[in-house]
């Protein structure tokens, strides 16, 4: 088991170290990209567009284009968990909400957002936010002890007791490192290269992945996921329907949320 | 004469954040009453029964159009993809696409129950542009919806909508993208037309 934990950590790091240069998504490339609009308008004179190239500049930043060389496996993958959502997830957790009343699971929530403490401490001190990380333990003392283990969320009147989580893939892109590519992950859903790796990296910073033997873990985050799904049920579906291409549709939403976040 | 500059700058600096959180609030201050206004509507007992859903639609549907500037938003979203429309194509795609939008939203906020929401601050994007964050609370989860607000003939007009941190016309402009990638306009004006139909047969 062990050995295995290491050579895991050294495929990643190799992994990561490859893809680190070569990142198609630096924001030089972005910027150069979003430039190209201006130059065409000055031939076809078109004060139009010029004014909406300048709207994009001023207000959306350079846009993070993710290539997605393996867009008919993802797609696949995507039909995938479309289908193991609706033919299993959906259903197991309406029927798990339909028996546990609704403040119980915003207390299962409230827990185990609060033992995922770790990772974020970590990455707050590789990112360098060092205060957050002290707001952060302060949130978990505060929780772990008068919320009765975290499940009370007592920390949420404080807002400076809230700091917005970090997770081992904002890290990687605070340090510059590029999203890589596109994928879908199966059961796990929208991902890029550096967030998988990111992935990764959380599970080792979290204590319940270090249970033996592994289907507890696997147990304990799968009902984390019901608890989970149960609690923002039609969310998948809203979205989903305001979309004319579903697919591209999720892949530019979890790019948006993910950039928002490293920016947080 | 040496007081001169000092007594400019200290002019300027007083006028600028003056100038500059009057309109702010002004933003603010549309967001706020247009989306009061929504919720009072919402929240009317009179509208609870089932029957009484389209009326209060109707009156969601006026709210709305006051809020949001589609044509701006349409714009936005199909960006430079609208060189491949005629200007007929072009006139079908805003209404189809204003349509669709309007139902979307309209179905998510009709499904409102008691989440209270909370204003934020609004910032200027650029001189007659501003952002205004709202915060949509329940009891297990905070959802941030920002409001992307431009002044133009003398109001405010929306012309986006974030949704924890995800664009709306943002997301939609990279869809069609793709779409018109592969596909000419009047495929995509038939996908759209399907969609609002199929939105549409429910309702009626």
């Amino acid at each position: 088991m062990k050995v295995n934990r290491i050579t895991l950590i050294s495929f990643t790091l190799v992994f990561l170290l490859f893809f680190a240069g070569y990142d198609p998504n630096c924001p030089k490339v972005s910027a150069q990209e979003t430039s190209l609009p201006a130059k065409t308008s000055e031939e076809t004179a078109s004060q139009d567009e010029y004014d909406e190239w300048i709207d994009v500049l001023e207000e959306e930043g350079p846009v993070p284009y993710v290539r997605d060389p393996l867009e008919r496996f993802n797609r696949a993958i995507f039909t995938f968990n479309d289908f193991f959502y609706f033919k299993a997830l959906k259903p197991v957790a309406r029927g798990y909400g339909f028996i546990t009343p609704e403040p119980v699971r915003v207390k299962v929530k409230n827990f185990f957002y609060n033992i995922g403490y770790p990772i974020r401490f970590v990455n707050d001190i590789l990112q360098a936010k060092f205060k957050r990380a002290g707001q952060g333990t302060c949130r978990f003392v505060f929780n772990s002890t008068v919320g009765v283990l975290g499940f009370f969320d007592p920390a949420q009147k404080y807002s400076w007791l809230n700091p917005p989580p970090e997770d081992t893939g904002q890290t990687f892109g605070t340090w510059g490192i590029g999203n890589g590519f596109y994928i879908v992950l199966p059961f796990f859903g929208p991902s890029t290269l550096r967030n998988s790796i990111g992935l990764a990296g959380d599970c080792f910073l979290q204590p319940v992945s270090y249970i033996n033997p592994f289907y507890i873990p696997l147990g304990v985050k799968s009902y984390e996921r019901v608890n989970e799904t149960s609690l923002s049920i039609n969310k998948y579906e809203d979205l989903k329907e305001s979309a004319l291409d579903p697919y591209t549709a999720f892949k530019d939403a979890y790019i948006q949320n993910r950039e928002e976040a490293i920016k947080e | 004469m040496k007081r001169q500059p000092i007594i400019i700058s200290l002019i300027l600096i007083l006028a600028l954040p003056v100038s500059a959180s009057a309109q702010t609030d002004g933003a603010l201050d549309f967001v706020r009453t247009s989306v009061d206004k929504v919720l009072t509507i919402l929240r009317n007992p009179a509208y609870k029964e089932e029957s009484t859903r389209e009326v209060q639609r109707q009156k969601l549907r006026i709210l709305v159009e006051i809020l949001f500037d589609y044509d701006e938003i349409t714009r936005r979203a199909l960006g430079r993809n609208r060189k491949a429309f005629t200007p007929e194509q072009m006139d079908e795609f805003s209404g189809l696409f204003t349509r669709f939008l309007e139902e979307i939203y309209l179905d998510r906020i009709q499904d409102y129950t008691d989440e209270k929401i909370v204003y934020g601050k609004a910032t200027m994007l650029s001189k007659n542009k501003a952002e205004v964050e709202t915060n949509i609370v329940t009891a297990s989860k905070q959802i941030p919806i920002n409001y992307r607000v431009v002044f133009r003939h003398e109001e405010w007009r929306g012309y986006d909508v974030i949704i924890e941190g995800v664009s709306l016309v943002r997301n939609y402009r990279s869809q069609f993208n793709k779409i018109l990638q592969k596909k000419t306009p009047e495929d995509l004006l038939q996908q759209l037309r399907d969609k609002v139909n199929k939105e549409e047969i429910p309702t009626d």
